[in-house]
């Protein structure tokens, strides 16, 4: 092999370890790539492949992310999102009806099969990802909240191309479907002997909720009728206020990894609280007064991430 | 070391270090080794684990040298890493004598 083939190969190398820490980097790039370099050289390879590149990539982000949340705090919030994913999930095909009740007299729309909307797909990859988390099936629940990350924007472009013909979901739903995803991807599930039971518990109150606030339209009840009456931007922003004092709370008691799970599990209930906002004020004064403030404080959490990591490479050197 | 089972690519890493320190790519062919060849570790997850497998105080680096221009890192199984080898081990084999007994009763049904 050529000094130029080499150096090239060592170069792709080099450029995929630059998705890992620089704290990281620092400690462990040599040492890493002398292994990929034997790897490559016991296979008799000229270049990485591509699985390889991608897997260093996917290994460099994973281990960035590790940086700033602990992998407890991930954990627990991804329990606790799909745990509110198959909340949702099952209030809200309940809520529906299943199937769809005659069909659909009050409308044009032609229903999902013998459902009323497709988001029934979306619903029935929760519930299932949630049975196989208590199952302990954890691969197999990863591969499916990988679909429940894809699903919505699916459905969202579908419903979009043959408008009229499907009832939902809504795009708060959506939204926090996806968001929920992202975090139940971002650490491993671990279930206690409660979880079942309070997922339960909390859908059966949540169909409760839905059905006495949400009294005036019993006739037809969709799932938007809940980010409408149940978590209306008053209600949601009254009580993500509220928690927002928990968070605050916990940081003085110094409960640091409960406040940063609970702040990661209001993430998608903020997401869905300001489209709830945006949707009714449209795109008035007080949408972007709120599209302000939700860039500055990502502006300043990325920027103290910024410092924090610059802080943790200056104290290897 | 909780009492959850221990997944595969631990497991080989930990049971490559049974016999002494090895770096980064003996790792890597050990494990495959030792998976009759079924699973080849890729360096990202390999390194993942060891770091993981440090935090947890199961492994621990054993020393660094060049060799023909390469960086090479050794690690090594602390006695917290051989006493959780040791369990899950023992899990193993209580699994694999129950399942054995299983099929000694069918036997014996099949041939009552």
């Amino acid at each position: 092999m050529t000094g130029v083939r080499r150096g090239a190969r060592e170069r792709r190398y080099r450029r995929a370890l630059q998705f890992y820490p620089k704290r990281w980097r620092d400690r462990n790039a040599d040492v890493v790539l002398s292994t990929l370099l034997d790897v490559a050289d016991a296979e008799g390879r000229r270049s990485p492949r591509v699985s390889e590149l991608l897997q260093l990539a996917a290994s460099g982000l994973s281990t960035r992310l590790a940086v700033s949340i602990s992998r407890r705090t991930r954990d627990q919030a991804s329990t606790i999102a799909v745990a509110t994913g198959a909340l949702l999930a099952i209030a809200f095909a309940v809520v529906q009806g299943l199937p769809a009740p005659s069909p659909l007299e009050w409308s044009s729309a032609r229903g999902f099969g013998p459902f009323l909307s497709p988001a029934i797909v979306l619903y029935s990859l929760w519930m299932l990802a949630f049975v196989l988390v208590l199952l302990g099936q954890r691969r197999a629940a990863k591969i499916v909240l990988a679909l429940c990350l894809l699903a919505p924007a699916t459905l969202w472009i579908t419903r979009r191309s043959i408008e009229g013909l499907w009832v939902g979901p809504s795009l708060q739903t959506l939204v926090f479907l996806t968001m929920l995803a992202v975090l139940a991807l971002l650490g491993t599930p671990r279930p206690t002997r409660w979880t079942g039971a309070g997922m339960l518990i909390g859908a059966g109150a949540l169909v409760i909720a839905f059905r006495t606030i949400g009294a005036p339209a019993k006739s037809y009840m969709d799932e938007g009728t809940f980010w409408r009456l149940v978590a209306s931007p008053y209600n949601l922003g009254t009580a993500l206020a509220v928690l927002g004092v928990v968070v605050f709370s916990f940081i003085i008691a110094g409960r640091g990894v409960w406040s940063k799970t609970l702040f990661l599990s209001f993430v998608p209930w903020i997401a869905a609280w300001s489209v709830s906002v945006i949707m009714q004020f449209r795109w008035d004064g007080t949408a972007w007064l709120l599209a302000g403030l939700l860039a500055g404080i990502a502006s300043r959490v990325l920027v103290r991430a910024s410092r924090r990591s610059r802080s943790d490479a200056d104290a290897v050197r | 070391m909780t009492p959850t089972e221990m997944r595969e690519p631990t497991f080989l890493v930990l049971a490559a270090l049974a016999d002494g320190r090895k770096h980064g790519y003996a790792l890597i062919a050990e494990a495959e080794t030792l998976s009759g060849g079924r699973v080849k570790l890729k360096v990202g997850t390999l390194y993942a684990a060891l770091d993981r497998l440090q935090a947890e105080g199961l492994v621990d680096a054993a020393g660094e040298e060049v060799v023909g221009g390469r960086n090479r890192r050794y690690y090594a199984l602390t006695d917290a890493g051989a006493d959780a080898l040791s369990e899950e081990v023992a899990r193993m084999q209580a699994k694999a004598a129950l399942a054995s007994a299983r099929l000694k009763l069918r036997l014996a049904g099949g041939l009552a």
